[in-house]
């Protein structure tokens, strides 16, 4: 056989016919995200014409109205979305690597039951919590904040960050700590100085995976606030609502809604691969 | 206890009490406290007052004339609710579509993202997008392509010569355009798990395979799949359980509608509680909806158990 190497293995080499049908898939996944963008720059005209026009002379006014300072400014949503996202981000990995290293570290008789425990949560269906959710933050009077949101995507991400850090924690060999300790660092400076910059890479994942969970989630978001914590795809939801559909206005929401997951998801890219297949490649 | 020991105990302080060896057994309970506490508070609880909720009849509107009845808002929605067995119907038929498309087309990105030589790095960062980006967003520019009189998809059947179909408020088309949006969506994860799954076979076996004139076919059926397969359950179970979520996609293309043939449990127990108030109701709904995620997880457990030993 000429090809000689790449022929064994478990992939299709890229004969002919496998690299057309890489391209399908490749159209396939990013002509929605691409028409998304393509359609909030079109105005109402372009947007109705049959057939659908692909080259367009850009109008942008939607993104002025958004981004803009006016009344339909939607400035106040990407800031709550915003905020929510980074504390979220930042509870989550400090919460979750504090028990990771508990499980990673310590070995004693409740861990394996704890860690099972926390994982199991994720088997239940998040909506389960919704209606006493509702009654405790009514009573508590804080619905309609963005706490509770924080809160709520907190808890949410906890079993899967714990299991991500706990994997990176494993990997630092221990005798690194104990040579620190030794140079007479107390533990929660060798915690800092040396455990946590080696896990580097497992922050970078983790945090990646819970800030796009947390900017994208809808559910909650829906459900739990009303006016003031309102985030940017309730605002994109809202605009669905309403009896004449925009669709310029609508793509212009999604496309902001899209541009920081894209941003951070390309850049980033190897950490997210990695935290995605943690769970099941073990 | 007797008064003397107490008395001792608190004469001689806490920093005593705390002797180094305590402090070691303590420190794991301590770091993982606050992680037990937000997942307790915001999940577990609920979850499980969750159940109580679901055995009363009780309504936001009429809070006062609230009784506990036992299972009997079971009984209604088993026996009585046409809903609830349409939004179960959609939910599994949903749920079973999409996997076994999700696997079919993973399993083939995945072969064929192994065997690209050069560029494999962009070409699955390409396929991941779709998995990024918010449903609620995607969902939209679905909704755009489904539309009936400027959707792409309407426009690229008709060149072919087949009629427009209104893809969104009829039952059959509703269905299918829900199940191909989330195909689309959620590919990537599957397509992922497999790749990293395939990425760690060793190559010695598929050298010996090779050596022993096996050809691609016989290398998929006989040695790939056997040996991916324990990552596949994983990520099956976990696709599984998402499934029976969905809320975000269904929510954008259709509401559920026409009726309630598209409606997912997640939104039928957001309609019961935020416009008919119904508490109970809507807490034996999702009581529902955890037993049965619960059941399809032990069911895989078993699954994985049953080939391992």
């Amino acid at each position: 056989m000429a090809r000689g190497e790449e022929q064994i293995g478990p992939g299709i080499p890229s004969f002919p016919a496998a690299r057309g049908a890489m391209l399908v898939l490749l159209a396939f996944s990013l002509f929605p995200i691409v028409w998304i963008m393509l359609t909030s720059v079109k105005n109402e005209t372009a947007i109705f014409s049959i057939p659908p026009t692909l080259f367009v002379s850009p109008d942008f006014s939607s993104y002025w109205k958004f981004l803009g300072f006016g009344n339909e400014s939607a400035l106040r949503f990407i800031w709550n979305s915003t905020l929510i996202a980074v504390v979220t981000t930042f509870l989550t990995l400090l919460v979750s690597s504090l028990a990771a290293y508990a499980f990673s570290r310590y070995r004693f008789r409740a861990s394996n039951y704890l860690l099972f425990f926390m994982l199991a949560t994720r088997l239940l269906p998040p909506v389960t919590a919704v209606v006493p959710l509702y009654l405790l933050f009514r009573y508590l009077q804080i619905l309609d904040t963005r706490l509770i949101l924080i809160l709520i995507y907190t808890a949410l991400n906890i079993p899967f960050g714990t299991w991500l850090m706990k994997a990176f924690f494993d990997g630092i060999p221990k005798e690194l700590e104990e040579a620190a300790a030794l140079d007479g660092c107390g533990a929660l400076r060798t915690l800092a100085k040396v455990t946590f910059p080696l896990a580097s890479s497992g922050i970078a994942a983790t945090s990646i995976f819970v800030f796009l969970l947390a900017w994208n989630e809808f559910m909650f978001a829906f459900m739990l606030t009303n006016v003031h914590a309102r985030t940017i795809p309730v605002r994109l939801a809202e605009t669905m609502g309403e009896m004449q559909v925009f669709w310029q206005d609508m793509s212009t929401l999604a496309t902001l809604i899209m541009l920081p997951a894209l941003l951070v998801g390309f850049f980033m890219q190897r950490y997210l691969i990695r935290a995605l297949t943690a769970g099941a490649v073990k | 206890m007797n008064t003397g020991a107490v008395q001792k105990t608190a004469r001689r302080g806490g920093r005593s009490w705390l002797t180094p060896a305590r402090k070691q057994t303590m420190a794991p309970y301590l770091l993982m406290a606050p992680a037990f506490a937000i997942l307790g508070g915001i999940l577990v609880y609920p979850s499980l007052y969750n159940i109580y909720l679901s055995m009363w009849k009780w309504r936001l509107t009429t809070p006062h004339l609230s009784t506990f009845v036992g299972f009997a808002n079971y009984v209604h929605l088993l026996t009585f609710d046409p809903d609830f067995w349409q939004v179960t119907r959609f939910s599994l038929g949903f749920t079973v579509a999409t996997i076994a498309l999700e696997f079919i087309i993973g399993v083939a990105s995945a072969l064929l993202l192994y065997g690209l030589v050069r560029g494999r790095r962009l070409m699955t960062s390409f396929l991941l997008t779709p998995y990024m980006v918010a449903p609620i967003a995607v969902g939209l520019g679905w909704r755009l392509m489904w539309d009936r009189d400027i959707g792409i998809v309407n426009f690229l059947i008709t060149l072919v010569g087949i009629a427009k179909v209104n893809w969104l408020a009829e039952t059959g088309p509703a269905f299918w355009a829900i199940v191909i949006c989330e195909v689309w969506r959620s590919t990537p994860f599957v397509t992922m798990i497999l790749l990293a799954g395939i990425t760690a076979l060793p190559n010695e076996v598929f050298e010996a395979a090779h050596v022993d004139g096996a050809n691609r076919v016989q290398v998929f059926r006989r040695i790939t799949f056997p040996l991916i397969l324990p990552p596949l359950v994983v990520a099956l179970l976990f696709q599984t359980i998402f499934k029976l979520r969905v809320f975000d996609i269904p929510y954008i293309l259709t509401e559920g509608g026409p009726g309630t043939s598209t409606m997912p449990y997640g939104l039928y127990i957001q309609r019961i509680y935020f416009r008919y108030f119904d508490v109970g109701n809507a807490a034996a709904t999702s009581v529902v909806l955890l037993v049965l995620g619960a059941g399809i997880a032990f069911a895989y457990l078993r699954l994985i158990q049953d080939r391992d030993g």
